[in-house]
């Protein structure tokens, strides 16, 4: 069993093609140690099926995925587990586990280590969702039942983490936590992806911006190279503003195109 | 949390004395202290009537019982529906057709399997084939990589499909007692079954235990999605196949031997869930510990009750489980109110 | 002189009977012609006489199948037509009315009563050598005396079905030096019995029914385990399925089989 501390990942070439449809065509990045990177795209832009190729619950149907330099298929489904965690955009639990029993699934991949416990109070107490550890995740809110899942996705030792939408249904406080959260854990060598709406957010936070315009990779950089006002309004089709103060980007969009 | 454990370590509890309890009923009085001490190969009436007619038949209860309680678990797991019963995946009337379509129809193989025939193994050996087929048809019919409603939908209409094949079969059976079977098919019977049976059904229940036990943490992983429990390691065909193999075996096998038997698949996940914090990796267990008990209770239900007819057994666990299911329903409406 | 010695010969040495085109409305009826007559001179068996399960003699070509309704017949011209004491009312009565010849055999469900109806059948059919044969087989082992050292036996038929007091096996047993333990037990007709009570009673004689070569759930008693001892030890005996619907063809051999199964039980104790 092999636990790697830190991973790098890349597409090269990547296409996917679900019911005859061309979902993802060419794209080609690497998602490194350190790196907090954001994708972003108007809705149906390949956001959620790029990070789902990268988690491996997608397999790609062109080119291929590097896991360090190892091609993905030579990966096995439970290595590949270990490799990188993901949290799907809606995940609605079939039965109403109570929120730890939830949280600790995500230490599957890792049978039954000894700190279980532990480490699912660990990771509860990241999300600010300690209290809620007793409770059946079928009585909490959207936001609660949020922060348990992302608890169960930061419970493990992936050196990748992969999230879609985290910060949807979270109030602003929890939102700028779970942000924080993502930048400590790619400052402490953790390799994140995260798939967001929220474009002032994805300047403030991450290093790099992917930009998906129908399947395809528009353009990538940091928050300044890509968050310009003729891109943002080619691709989105509204007129915007960014005004940059100390680091924190303030994203105003103004009218539609 | 404590009251659950306590409550699970008294089913536990139950399930020797209800083997007692089974042991100690039926038409003739015998004494069980004399039968037991004889043993095993013991000559008297008493100790055959105990080592070789009650024990075999209690122990077949347990049995079967076990292997709908644990294919019912599995089976609502998997789809990751509360509904869900092994029966919707066809692997009982599967089993239940092929046992039917051999029984009266089978004087070609009756020709070239004497044998085989006169020991009687050929008919379950053959209703586990059908149960496997049931679910290749809906495996097949569900397509690859196949979400769960529509492995549910598949099933639902290969079941009918089955069912209704067993209708058909039956209207142009020869048998003098055609009518009287398909009874037995639809509401199962253990009566006047032996070791034998017991010993034939026992590999392909442990077989499908394994199997389930196996694919537990899939099911774990299962309970937050399919993208989720992919993403946990649980990927492609290997997790589905293994948990519809096991229910197969293990199902197929109680079919075989003791006709498809309702509502032990359905009602005990249903009754089990909150004693085990709905997990249903451990649900897995104690569904096969309630199914056993269960089926044992409603089997002695059925030695004691005195009828010009024997009582199906299956209309008994009906008896028995549905008043917890209305139990369960008024329960929760309650809790929802409040 | 030499044609009428000829005759004579021919007439004692095919089972004579004065009709040609014999037709049949009943079951046992059809079996006691299948059985007993010559071919030629059957015209018509009822439907359920193609079926395997009921039939031990040839069922000859010729042979028409009916289904109980008058026009069947009509058609055939059958000179004689054997009806039984129930079903098939309305259409024997239709062809009484239209002139045909319909004689009603009565149904027997005692040993008396299979006295009466061998008789009946004799002064219909005339004298048929296999008739006489099983009637005087009978009658002989009627007349012994019953064996007064009783043996005991208990019929455990198809779905744990037991036969006691009133029922023919039960006369059957009896007649052969048994006692039938249902019958002690207080059942009157039929009961049922379990594997238990089966074990608890242990019989000198197990009797199944016939019919078992079929695999059945309604069957399973009679193959359990628990049973292997009397099997093994010769401690059974099958009685064939005609005595359940026609006891007139086989009653002589069951009875005599029985009393010869009573005779080995006793010397092998």
């Amino acid at each position: 069993m092999t636990n790697r501390r830190k991973l790098e990942i890349s597409c090269l070439q990547l296409g996917l093609e679900r019911r005859h449809q061309r979902v993802l065509t060419d794209i080609n990045c690497t998602f490194k140690p350190y790196e907090l990177t954001a994708v972003v795209g108007p809705n149906g832009a390949g956001k959620s099926s790029l990070l789902q190729c990268l988690a491996g619950v997608l397999v790609p149907s062109g080119g291929r995925i590097e896991l360090d330099g190892l091609p993905a298929e030579q990966v096995s489904a439970a290595e590949r587990a270990r490799f990188g965690a993901y949290l799907p955009q809606s995940e609605t639990p079939a039965w109403s586990l109570r929120a730890a029993d939830l949280v600790a699934l995500g230490l599957l991949p890792w049978g039954r280590p000894r700190d279980r416990e532990a480490r699912v109070s660990a990771a509860l107490q990241l999300v600010d969702a300690q209290p809620l550890a007793e409770r059946p995740v079928t009585q909490l809110s959207g936001g609660e039942l949020r922060r348990v899942q992302l608890a169960r996705l930061l419970v493990g030792e992936a050196p990748l983490l992969i999230a879609d939408e985290p910060t949807a249904a979270l109030d602003i406080r929890h939102q700028l936590q779970l942000m924080q959260n993502f930048r400590s854990q790619a400052d402490a060598g953790k390799t994140v992806v995260l798939a967001l709406h929220d474009l002032s957010l994805a300047a403030r936070y991450c290093d790099r911006i992917l930009l998906l315009q129908d399947g395809r990779l528009r353009a990538q950089g940091t928050p300044e190279d890509v968050f310009t006002p003729p891109l943002i309004g080619d691709v989105y089709g509204v007129s915007c503003e960014f005004r940059w103060r100390n680091g924190v980007a303030d994203f105003v969009p103004l009218d539609l195109l | 949390m404590k009251s659950d454990n306590l409550a699970l370590s008294l089913l536990c509890a139950a399930l020797p004395l209800a083997l007692l309890a089974a042991l100690a009923s039926g038409p003739v009085a015998v004494d069980l202290g004399a039968a037991l001490r004889e043993g095993w190969r013991g000559d008297s009436s008493d100790a055959v009537i105990l080592w070789q007619l009650r024990l075999p038949r209690a122990l077949l209860a347990i049995l079967v019982g076990a292997a709908l309680g644990l294919g019912g678990a599995a089976m609502q797991g998997m789809l990751r529906n509360p509904l869900a019963e092994p029966a919707l995946l066809g692997v009982s009337s599967g089993a239940a057709l092929a046992a039917i379509l051999l029984l009266y129809y089978g004087s070609a193989l009756r020709a070239g399997w004497g044998a085989a025939w006169q020991s009687g193994w050929l008919l379950p050996a053959l209703a586990i084939a059908g149960a496997f087929c049931a679910v290749a048809c809906v495996w097949l019919l569900a397509g690859r990589g196949a979400s769960a409603s529509r492995l549910v939908l598949a099933g639902v209409a290969i079941n009918a499909f089955l069912s209704a094949l067993m209708a058909l079969a039956l209207n142009y059976a020869p048998s003098m007692f055609a009518m009287q079977e398909i009874v037995f098919w639809l509401l199962g019977s253990l009566a006047n079954r032996g070791w034998d049976q017991l010993l034939l059904a026992l590999p392909f229940v442990l077989v499908g235990g394994l199997l389930l036990y196996c694919a537990r943490n899939y099911l774990r992983a299962l309970s937050l999605g399919e993208a989720s429990a992919a993403s946990l390691g649980f990927r492609g065909h290997r997790y589905p196949l293994l948990v519809l193999l096991g229910i197969a075996s293990a199902v197929g096998a109680a079919v075989a031997v003791a006709g498809t038997i309702g509502f032990v698949g359905l009602v005990v996940p249903h009754l089990m869930r909150p004693l085990v914090n709905q997990d249903p990796g451990r649900l897995l267990w104690s569904s096969a510990l309630a199914g056993a008990l269960l089926l044992l209770l409603a089997d002695i239900v059925v030695i004691n009750f005195v009828g010009a007819q024997e009582l199906r057994i299956g209309a008994v666990t009906a008896f028995i489980g549905a008043p917890f299911f209305f139990w369960l329903i008024v329960s929760a409406r309650r809790g929802q109110q409040l | 002189m030499k044609k009428a010695l000829l005759l004579t010969l021919l007439l004692f040495a095919q089972p004579v009977t004065a009709y040609d085109r014999i037709a049949s409305l009943n079951l046992c009826l059809d079996q006691v012609l299948l059985n007993w007559v010559a071919p030629e001179k059957i015209a018509s068996v009822t439907w359920l006489s193609a079926n395997e399960h009921y039939r031990s003699a040839p069922l000859p070509q010729h042979v028409q199948l009916n289904r109980g309704q008058a026009e069947e017949l009509l058609r055939l011209q059958p000179d004689l037509i054997l009806v039984g004491q129930y079903g098939a009312q309305r259409a024997a009565r239709r062809l009484r009315d239209l002139g045909m010849n319909v004689v009603s055999i009565p149904d027997a469900y005692s040993l008396a009563q299979l006295l009466e109806q061998l008789g009946a059948l004799e002064s219909t059919l005339g004298q048929l050598p296999p008739l006489q044969r099983q009637k005087r087989q009978l009658e002989e082992l009627l007349a012994r005396p019953v064996p007064t050292d009783k043996a005991s036996a208990l019929i455990l038929s198809a779905n744990n079905i037991t036969y006691g007091g009133g029922m023919l096996e039960h006369q059957l047993l009896e007649r052969a030096g048994f006692d039938n333990l249902a019958a002690a037990r207080g059942i009157e007709q039929l009961g049922r019995v379990s594997l238990e009570e089966v074990i608890a009673m242990r019989p000198d004689l197990l009797v199944f029914y016939g019919g078992e070569q079929d695999f059945a759930v309604a069957h399973l008693a009679a193959r359990h385990p628990v049973l292997k001892n009397y099997i093994d030890s010769g401690r059974t005996y099958t009685l064939p399925a005609e005595l359940g619907f026609c006891p007139a063809l086989v009653v002589a051999d069951v009875l005599q089989q029985l009393t010869d199964k009573r005779t080995t039980i006793f010397e092998k104790r």
